[in-house]
């Protein structure tokens, strides 16, 4: 899936991804390749970008929103 | 014709009010930049939030709180100018636009003055300001403007005012702001789309932007979304987002065209003082020859006198 993080300093990630795990409002979540489309608030912590080289790369956040739409898009607004 | 030590004298003065002069174009020239770069840099983000916010419209047709119009209801006039001055013309230009706009637009006001310029102007005027911000730096943080917007916001809430409007310098290019009169509150979907793409200035270093497509532009339908935990709270934590992050804008706007209003200010200034100096180094060098000349006819005559 195409992955793009967005903060108010430009854009800070932009390109595939397998997997995205994060902590959301109501639990941890894990986006994988085609999810259901979903929104959701994010609390703080440590998001975990799964590249497909099965590589992890990390990610801080404090609080955002997260995006899947149905094309395969996943769009994080960090704060 | 002036003495030679007050002609040299004048000339010196020009000349150290025209390094400074210089001095403040440069800083404001690179204040500019950094500013601009500021603005455009939260871009897409910005862009992002009303896709969001578009889309959670569209699929829950919530009523907000900050979609609801109270006709009857006062409104806040946010005017947004700059804390310091020699800038030329930019306050003047800012504080016309709202006096035209308040005699244009009658109406019950509240009035929130933004920079000590715009604190003063209402003061002067009698108008009185219900609150005053100033000191938001030469590069503003989202934080920094969260006194500002919560005030916004509160007011319209608890239903003190039921429209807000700003007056403020739009930044197109370094060479051309115009002021820039917005209704931020209540909220209306067409307009956060045009205050984002006027974010993108015409000429210069960052106007390739505009040609960009503008994220995923709007979807003939909505995907079925899941909402974690619920449309309700996922609006009411975007919309008080969304606000700050338009207010911030504006702010961040005038900070930009503020800059770039003082740097043509100031080359103007070292350019003037640089003509001047010339004029007078010329003069100078007259009063100079014609000292010389005189001594020169003296003398000759003297030799003359004692054959």
């Amino acid at each position: 899936m195409k992955l793009t993080i967005y903060s108010l300093k430009g854009v800070e990630f932009e390109g595939e991804a397998a997997s995205f795990n994060v902590r959301a409002e109501d639990g941890e979540i894990t986006v994988l390749d085609h999810h259901r489309p979903l929104i959701t608030l994010l609390a703080g912590g440590t998001a975990k970008i799964g590249l497909p080289d099965s590589s992890v790369k990390n990610f801080q956040i404090s609080s955002g929103f997260l995006e899947m739409d149905d094309r395969n898009n996943l769009s994080i607004l960090a704060d | 014709m002036e003495s030679l030590q007050s002609l040299n004298r004048r000339r010196k003065a020009v000349r150290s009010i025209g390094s400074i002069t210089k001095a403040m174009e440069v800083v404001a020239a690179i204040k500019m930049r950094k500013s601009e770069e500021t603005a455009l840099n939260s871009r897409p983000y910005a862009f992002k939030v009303l896709d969001l916010l578009e889309k959670l419209g569209r699929i829950s047709g919530l009523d907000n709180i900050f979609t609801k119009t109270s006709p009857t209801a006062k409104t806040l006039v946010v005017l947004i100018t700059s804390d310091r001055g020699l800038i030329g013309a930019f306050n003047t230009q800012v504080l016309r636009a709202f006096e035209n706009f308040v005699a244009r637009d009658n109406g019950d006001y509240y009035f929130a003055a933004v920079g000590k310029k715009a604190g003063s102007h209402l003061l002067k005027k009698g108008l009185g300001a219900v609150k005053n911000f100033y000191g938001f730096g030469d590069f503003v943080k989202l934080e920094d403007i969260a006194p500002l917007s919560d005030f916004v916001m509160n007011g319209f809430i608890s239903g003190e005012w039921g429209r807000v409007v700003t007056v403020s310098m739009h930044f197109r290019s370094a060479l051309k702001q115009e002021t820039l009169i917005r209704e931020i509150l209540p909220l209306d979907f067409m307009n956060i789309r045009k205050t984002i793409l006027e974010i993108i200035p015409e000429h210069g270093r960052f106007s390739h932007l505009a040609a960009k497509p503008l994220s995923s532009g709007l979807a003939a339908s909505v995907p079925d979304y899941i909402f974690e935990p619920s449309p309700e709270k996922l609006m009411k934590n975007l919309m008080p987002h969304l606000l700050r992050m338009k207010i911030y804008h504006l702010v961040l706007e005038a900070n930009a065209s503020e800059h770039a209003a003082r740097y043509v200010a100031m080359k103007s200034a070292s350019d003037n003082a640089e003509d001047l100096s010339k004029k007078l180094l010329i003069q100078f060098n007259n009063a100079r020859q014609a000292a010389i000349t005189g001594e020169m006819v003296e003398m000759s005559a003297t030799q003359s006198a004692l054959k």
